[in-house]
């Protein structure tokens, strides 16, 4: 299991483009990936967990991953928080 | 393969389906029926051309807008089989959350899912920073 803490750096937070992205990223892996955000964690198979979750800029979330594919799948939602959250 | 109708009363489905190509990007497999917008082509004949399209094998989501109105009505009379599933009153999360559901989760899970989300999202919104702030 591979859990790794992100600060969003978008202004606007996770509003519904990103968070549609990133749901559609995680569907390319099949391991059980979750979005964590103080006590609520939801799976990340749902745009409206991850808008439930009212994330806004400069919050801190976590993602948790398990399963196989787990070690390409970080690599390829590191540079989603990184690098594409910024632009959307 | 998992299709979808968007049957409303006029511009309605047009207009919602704008808003999800915004949001997650055009998708195939969306049909439309905007009735009444047109005096001359029924809501049947508009029905009878979408299935048309849909085979035996083929999944198909009717969102209606209304329950108890004509065009669930007609699509509860017309279209309603063992392949083809109907939910009212629908709203944009819960399109989003049909649409985008994964194609290898059987489709009454998907839809059962995402009534609960799509209920969640429709808030007070007033209220609930009241609540917040208290």
């Amino acid at each position: 299991m591979i859990t790794k803490d992100y600060i969003i750096t978008a202004a606007e937070g996770m509003h519904a483009r990103p968070a549609t992205n990133l749901v559609k990223l995680t569907k390319n892996y099949s391991s059980l990936i979750s979005l964590k955000k103080g006590e609520r964690t939801v799976k990340l198979s749902s745009l409206m967990n991850i808008l439930s979750l009212g994330i806004k800029g400069g919050e801190t979330v976590s993602i948790i991953i398990d399963g196989e594919d787990e070690t390409s799948a970080i690599i390829a939602i590191d540079a989603f928080f990184e690098e594409e959250l910024k632009h959307l | 393969m998992r299709k979808f109708l968007i049957a409303t009363h006029g511009a309605f489905a047009k207009g919602i389906q704008s808003s999800v190509n915004m949001i997650i990007g055009e998708t195939d497999n969306v049909f439309l029926i905007q009735a009444y917008l047109d005096d001359h082509i029924s809501v049947e004949d508009e029905l009878a051309t979408v299935l048309t399209h849909i085979t035996a094998d083929d999944e198909l989501v009717i969102f209606t807008d209304l329950l108890g109105g004509s065009v669930n009505n007609i699509m509860m009379r017309e279209a309603l089989k063992d392949n083809v599933h109907i939910v009212s009153g629908f709203n944009l999360p819960l399109l989003i959350e049909v649409i985008m559901g994964d194609a290898g989760t059987p489709v009454m899970e998907v839809i059962e899912e995402a009534i609960v989300n799509a209920k969640e999202q429709m808030v007070y919104v007033n209220k609930l920073i009241t609540q917040q702030n208290d």
